[in-house]
This record gives structure tokens, C-alpha cells and sequence, in this order.
């Protein structure tokens, strides 16, 4: 469903995608994870035509994306819009349109790109957002609603264009920890109705769960990638390790005599149960 | 009385009997005029431009050697010369003053030292127009509060057209946005006659007086100045002095000595506070002018400015630069010089637009930038993630700005394009120097009549007032209304 073909990105003189190429069949769910700046970001971006890329290829479905400096011809733009319009994207700070209600937000993309009729995409918005859980919250405006609310209306807003494949940025990381869980769980019930997704989170629980494959990047490559439960039991690299401390130090940091643990103390396994955040038993 | 009036009073109770001392002692006879569009009474030498040339140049000096001092001119717009004599910024006024009952009300005159005629001044090509009464129907300019205007107005069933200055009636008779215009024979000496495109039609007429004025205390300073000017015709000064500036005919001298002074009518100062009525409507008639021309060119302002904006933003390179440039230009230059250009400046280009039309354009083009550049912000304020998210869902760029960005931007511009508009509100004065008559011509029209700058001053101030602040009050109610983060 999505393949990235040795992309390279640079800003300015600093090179932020160093080769990545990825292959994500249809209904996959694969997580990206990785330290700040790695370009994992950049990467969704690419995917997304926000940003555009030196050299490489991306390809959604049937439409491929090559890379181009500066003037976009016709066709070009018209390849880049049919991509855009298959593929929702889902940012860390929900980009909400402020002057519009919930429902306003979701109808305007399907009314003005699709061209569907006022009745038509508010009977879908209004579905969309019972499956968000928020049908009752149509007609508030986004500085009505929580943080975790306005993140849910922006994953309505994004199913509104019926894409073929979600990516998710950071979606939770601006949230307060007890409004996470409902956006979670939206994305968990998108994933198990065979959503095609691509998401960069550090919700490890939501990883271990719901990914088919995750992938760990560092400086603009792909270090490692595998089933989530191998990568974070048995990770291969040692860069990996070392971030995977770095990001599961929930349990940890909640110590015994509330010291907090040396990194070298306790194993994977502890780290990785720990980060269940509904405390589930350890498996196996 | 008004408090004009009882300024007035004091300062010339202060003044009184000191001044021709204290021009001796100073040794300069600091004179009134306005060298702007002077000649060729008093202006830059041409060949020279540091150098003040004229005849009244000339005249002074004679005076000064008459009285022992030298003579020192001091540039005061010609509409404010009376007013500025009364605050003592100069000695005496020597600049075309003419004699008449309502200066004569205001301060007093010397005999007079030049007998002045109305010419009128026609294109070569002009038949129909032989004396004063032919003028009737047609489309005539004049100097703004000079003789020929209130001859014209008094006359009546003429359309008149008011100017800044006498090259501009010219300017604007080869444009053929006037018929005909009407200035003092010296004026017409100088500027038209060399003019192989007009022409004098018909005999000069109603004979006038220049006297010097002085304030109406100094009554030893102005008997110094009669006595100077009798030694100046009898002596043959005066004559030598018209000669070389092509003024002489048979009859000045003659006209000169035959002078009667006109009686003094006492103060002629008219409360126009008390008599509202008579001067509200004359007011508001220029307002409704004023407002005509703020909201045509607020339109043009907003409309091109959005456009400017969006260029500079999202346009391709030349569409970039050429927006850039158009922003630091047109604020980079005083809105006065772009009028005259527009409206003066173009006819040489083949293009001519009436006096409301380049009002309009040059206060749009103007006022254009500054909104270009309010958009900008207010585009720019907009977050990234919008027209992301727009772009994300499919959207292509222009309709994420016209959806998302701009309903947005919007809101956040309202307030400095009111501002905006308050102030082109007030800067539509400046269109004046085209001949509009709004509400501040109106002012300078009556109160140089009236000379109560105060009384008028204060009705004209509550005018602008009365307009504008509902305008604000309207700006802040939409403000309120595209509020969306209500909560």
C-alpha cells in the first residue's frame, strides 16, 4: 500500500532522511519510533507531499511521487492532490480549523474536494463522530473541547476523506496522560477494522498491541525493524536498547523507595510490562 | 466673541506702538508671502532656486531702503497669511493682498502700490468666451479664496473649480478639464501669456488694489509704509519695477493716484458658532463628499491590498518582487506627491481622470499597500498546521487559503484596517490639491472668509468626529461577531 523508495531529505545542510525505503501492505500497522529529530516525522511528511524530498520515490496505491526541486508542473500537483486526498493524516497538534464547529471541520474537506452535497457529509460527519465518541459535540466550536476530544474530531476529520491509509504524528504526545486513552482507543478500533496506518508514538502499550511491525530510526535510517514484541524483547542493536530505556522509564522512575533505578538495573521485559499503562499482567 | 477674536485683541494690545522700533533695532522688515507658485510676485529663481525673485522682492527692498532696514521674507501659505500676521509671525503682509472689506475687517491696509485687473485665460482654439458673462455654464478655475473666486461665486451659474495654485489651472486648462480660468493680470502675464496654448480672451476687468497689510494696532509702522509707497510711485521706483516685469500699462499710475481708500468697516468677524445654521449645511455638504471618497478608495484599498498580499505570499517570483515593490513604493512616497502625479502628472501620458476618479484611484493605490501589508500579517499569524492540515486533506491551495487561512486572517486584521480606514478618512483632505472640495477645503473656504478658524475649526473636528467614531464603534461590533473561541 505504501512504499518508500530510498528517500532523501535535507534542510538546508543537514541531512534529515538518509535513505529510508519501507514497504507497508495494505491493513498493516506499523509504528515508527525513535529519538527527537531522527526524521521519523519528516518521513510521514514526505509521504504526505508536505514536505518535498531530493531524491527518492514514494508511492500510495497506485499513485508514485518522485522527488522534485522547485516548480511543480500541472501533473505533478494534480498526482499530488489525489495522493493527499487517499491518505489522512493526523498531527501532534490536532490543526483543528478554529473557526469552524466539529462537524463544520469534518464536512469541509468532503464538500469542497469531493464535492458532496451539505446533507451527504454531515449524515457521514455525524457517524464519524459517534465512532469517535463524540456525536453530542457537533456543534462545539474546537476551543470548546478537550485536548483529547479535539484530537478525536481531527481523526473524524481525516476518515471524513475516506484515505486509504492513516498517518498518525505523534498524536498523543500533547495530551495530558488521562486523555490519552480515548484517542488510543479510537486508533486501536481503526486498526483492528483493517485500517492501513502508520504511526509515530511513543505509546509503547499501543505498539505492542496494535503493531504489526515496528521500526526503529536513527539520523535519517532505519536501524532496525521487526514484530514489536521482538524489537523490544530482543533488540539486536544497541542503539536500540539504549533508546528504549530512554523512552519506557514509567515503571521504572516508580522504583522501589522511590529511587529512581540506574539505567543498567532491571531488564527489557520490565521496562516493556511497565509501559502497559492499563497495568496488564505479563504475558508468557 | 470667540476666543479667536479675544486672542486677537490681546496680542495686538502687545503689540502695540513697539514694532517699527523693534524693526529698527532688528534691522529687518520681516515680510509675509508664499513663494509657492509665487511668481511673479515673489519665487525661486529659476536659474538659481536658493534665490527669491519678484517684483514684491523688489518692492520690499525699495521699502526697506525707504524705511533704513533690510528687508527678510518669511514663507507662510498664502490661504493663512492674515491669521499668521495676527500671531505675529511677521511685520507685515507683501504678497497680492488685496484690498478689500474682508481683510480690511481683519487688519489694515496701506495704499495700494499695484492696481490689478481679472484676466480671463482661455485655450488658443477657444471662441465663445469674450467677456465675464460668457463664462456662465461653463467650467471654470480658479485660485482657491482669490478675488477671481468670489467674482465668480458671486456671479453665479458658473461651474467653479477651486486649485491649490495658478499653474495648476493651466496644467489643467491644456487637459481640457476646464474651460476657462480666471486669475489676476500678473499672474496671467507670467504664466499664460508666454504660453503659445493660451490665450487672454476678452479686456481685463474689475480694477483691485495689492496694499501691504499690517496688524491693525501698528498704526505707526502702517503710516511709515504709506508715507514709503507715495515716495515709491512719486520717485518712479515702482514704475521701473513693473516695467522689468512686463506689469506696466498706461493706467497704473494714473490708477494709483486716484486711489480712495476704502472706509474701514470695523471688525467684520462673524460668530459662525452662533450663526450654525448658516454654515453646518456648507460643512456637511462637504461631508458627505468626504465619506464618498474614503469608502470608494477602501475599497479599492482592501481589494488590491488582498491581492498584493496574497502575490507577495504565495505568488511566483515576479509576482513576488513585483508586489514587494509595489508595497515599498507606494509607502515609501507621500501620498500628496502620488495625487499630483496621478492627477496632474498623468494627462502627459495620455491619460485623464476626473478629480474624484484620481481622488479615489491615488488614495486606493496608496492606502493599498498599508492594507497589503496588514493581510500579510494577518496571514502570516495564521499557524502553519492550518493550511497543512487543509493541504493533508486534499485540499488544493488556494482553496485551503479562501476556506481555512483567510476566514481566519480575517479576524485578525478587522482592527489595523479600521484603524486604516479612520485615518484615510482623515487623509482624504490631501485630495484638495485636485480640486475635490470635501470637508476641510470647506473649512479653508469659509474660514478664510470669516476668518473664524475657531468657531469652524471646532464644527469641522466635530464632524470628523460624528463619522468616524461610529465607523469604530461598527469596526469593534464585526470584531465581536467573528469571534469563534468563545467558550
Amino acid at each position: 500500500m505504501i512504499t518508500v523508495e530510498n528517500l532523501v531529505k535535507s534542510f538546508r545542510h543537514q541531512r534529515v532522511l538518509n535513505g529510508i525505503s519501507l514497504e507497508q501492505g495494505k491493513g498493516e500497522v506499523v509504528v515508527l519510533i525513535g529519538p527527537s529529530g531522527c526524521g521519523k516525522t519528516t518521513l510521514l511528511r514526505c509521504i504526505n507531499q508536505l514536505e518535498t524530498f531530493d531524491s527518492g520515490r514514494v508511492k500510495v496505491g497506485d499513485i508514485a511521487v518522485e522527488a522534485c526541486r522547485g516548480h511543480l508542473s500541472k501533473d505533478d500537483r494534480a498526482r499530488q492532490l489525489l495522493l493527499r486526498s487517499r491518505v489522512g493524516m493526523v498531527f501532534q497538534s490536532f490543526n483543528l480549523f478554529p473557526h469552524m464547529t466539529a462537524i463544520e471541520n469534518i464536512i469541509e474537506a468532503p464538500m469542497t474536494v469531493k464535492e458532496w452535497t451539505q446533507s451527504q457529509a454531515v449524515k457521514r460527519g455525524l457517524d464519524l463522530l459517534a465512532k469517535v465518541g463524540l456525536e453530542e459535540k457537533a456543534d462545539f466550536y474546537p476551543a470548546q473541547l478537550s485536548g483529547g476530544q479535539q484530537q478525536r474530531v481531527a481523526i473524524a476529520r481525516a476518515l471524513a476523506m475516506e484515505p486509504e491509509v492513516m498517518l498518525f504524528d505523534e498524536p498523543t504526545s500533547a495530551l495530558d496522560p488521562e486523555l490519552k486513552e480515548d484517542v488510543l482507543n479510537v486508533m486501536r478500533r481503526l486498526a483492528s477494522e483493517g485500517m492501513t496506518m502508520l504511526v509515530v508514538t511513543h505509546e509503547m502499550a499501543f505498539a505492542r498491541d496494535m503493531a504489526d511491525r515496528l521500526i526503529f530510526i536513527e539520523a535519517g535510517r532505519i536501524v532496525e525493524q521487526g514484530p514489536a514484541d521482538v524489537i523490544c524483547r530482543q533488540p539486536k542493536h544497541d542503539r536500540t536498547k539504549e533508546f528504549l530505556k530512554t523512552i519506557l522509564p514509567r515503571k521504572s522512575l516508580k522504583g522501589a523507595n522511590g529511587k529512581p533505578p540506574h539505567p543498567s538495573q532491571g531488564t527489557f521485559d520490565d521496562v516493556w510490562d511497565g509501559g502497559a499503562p492499563d497495568g496488564e499482567q505479563k504475558d508468557g | 466673541m470667540s476666543l479667536a477674536a479675544f486672542a486677537l485683541v490681546v496680542l495686538a494690545a502687545g503689540s502695540f506702538g513697539g514694532v517699527l522700533e523693534e524693526m529698527k533695532s532688528r534691522g529687518f522688515l520681516r515680510w509675509g508671502a508664499d513663494a509657492e507658485g509665487g511668481a511673479p510676485y515673489v519665487f525661486p529663481d529659476p536659474k538659481n532656486p536658493k534665490l527669491l525673485i519678484g517684483f514684491e522682492v523688489e518692492i520690499a527692498d525699495a521699502l526697506g531702503e525707504v524705511l533704513g532696514v533690510r528687508e527678510e521674507m518669511v514663507q507662510n501659505s498664502w490661504d493663512g497669511l492674515v491669521s499668521a500676521l495676527d500671531r505675529g509671525s511677521f511685520d507685515v503682509i507683501l504678497n497680492g493682498l488685496e484690498i478689500t472689506p474682508e481683510h480690511l475687517g481683519q487688519i489694515a491696509m496701506s495704499r495700494p502700490y499695484y492696481a490689478y485687473t481679472q484676466q480671463i485665460v482661455v485655450l488658443n482654439d477657444e471662441e465663445g468666451v469674450r467677456n465675464v458673462e460668457s463664462l456662465k455654464g461653463k467650467r471654470v478655475g480658479v485660485l482657491s479664496a482669490s478675488v477671481a473666486h468670489r467674482l465668480l461665486e458671486k456671479m453665479g451659474g458658473v461651474d467653479i473649480r477651486i486649485y491649490p495654485g495658478n499653474v495648476e489651472t493651466c496644467k489643467d486648462l491644456k487637459n481640457k478639464r476646464i474651460d476657462a480660468t480666471v486669475m489676476d493680470l500678473p499672474i496671467a502675464t507670467h504664466y499664460a501669456k508666454p504660453d503659445p496654448a493660451l490665450k487672454f480672451a476678452g479686456k481685463p476687468f474689475a480694477v483691485g488694489y495689492y496694499g501691504v497689510g499690517v496688524r491693525k494696532g501698528d498704526k505707526e509702522l502702517l503710516r511709515e509704509v504709506d508715507k514709503a509707497i507715495g515716495r515709491l510711485i512719486a520717485n518712479g521706483e515702482l514704475k521701473r519695477i513693473y516695467k522689468k516685469w512686463g506689469l506696466w500699462d498706461g493706467e497704473q499710475e494714473r490708477r494709483l493716484r486716484e486711489y480712495k481708500p476704502v472706509a474701514d468697516p470695523g471688525s467684520q468677524k462673524v460668530s459662525t458658532l452662533r450663526e450654525w445654521r448658516q454654515y453646518l449645511p456648507l460643512l456637511l455638504k462637504g461631508a458627505v463628499v468626504t465619506v464618498e471618497i474614503s469608502f470608494m478608495s477602501m475599497a479599492v484599498a482592501v481589494g488590491l491590498g488582498l491581492l498584493l498580499a496574497l502575490g507577495r505570499l504565495f505568488g511566483v517570483a515576479p509576482v513576488r518582487w513585483a508586489s514587494t515593490a509595489y508595497v515599498e513604493v507606494f509607502r515609501g512616497t507621500p501620498l500628496l506627491i502620488q495625487l499630483y502625479l496621478i492627477y496632474y502628472g498623468l494627462p502627459n501620458l495620455g491619460i485623464r481622470l476626473s478629480s474624484l476618479a484620481a481622488a479615489v484611484l491615488g488614495l486606493g493605490l496608496n492606502y493599498a499597500a498599508y492594507e497589503a501589508e496588514n493581510y500579510r500579517a494577518g496571514i502570516q499569524a495564521i499557524p502553519r498546521g492550518q493550511m497543512e492540515a487543509a493541504l493533508s486533506l486534499g485540499m488544493t491551495r488556494w482553496q485551503a487559503l479562501r476556506r481555512i487561512v483567510l476566514p481566519q486572517a480575517v479576524r485578525v486584521v478587522i482592527p489595523p484596517i479600521s484603524n486604516d480606514f479612520i485615518a484615510l478618512f482623515k487623509d482624504s483632505s490631501l485630495v484638495s490639491v485636485i480640486t475635490m472640495v470635501e470637508l476641510t477645503k470647506v473649512y479653508g473656504m469659509l474660514a478664510t472668509t470669516t476668518y473664524d478658524y475657531m468657531g469652524l475649526g471646532l464644527m469641522t473636528a466635530a464632524i470628523y468626529f460624528a463619522l468616524s467614531y461610529p465607523a469604530s464603534l461598527a469596526a469593534n461590533y464585526v470584531e465581536r461577531s467573528l469571534t469563534y473561541d468563545h467558550r
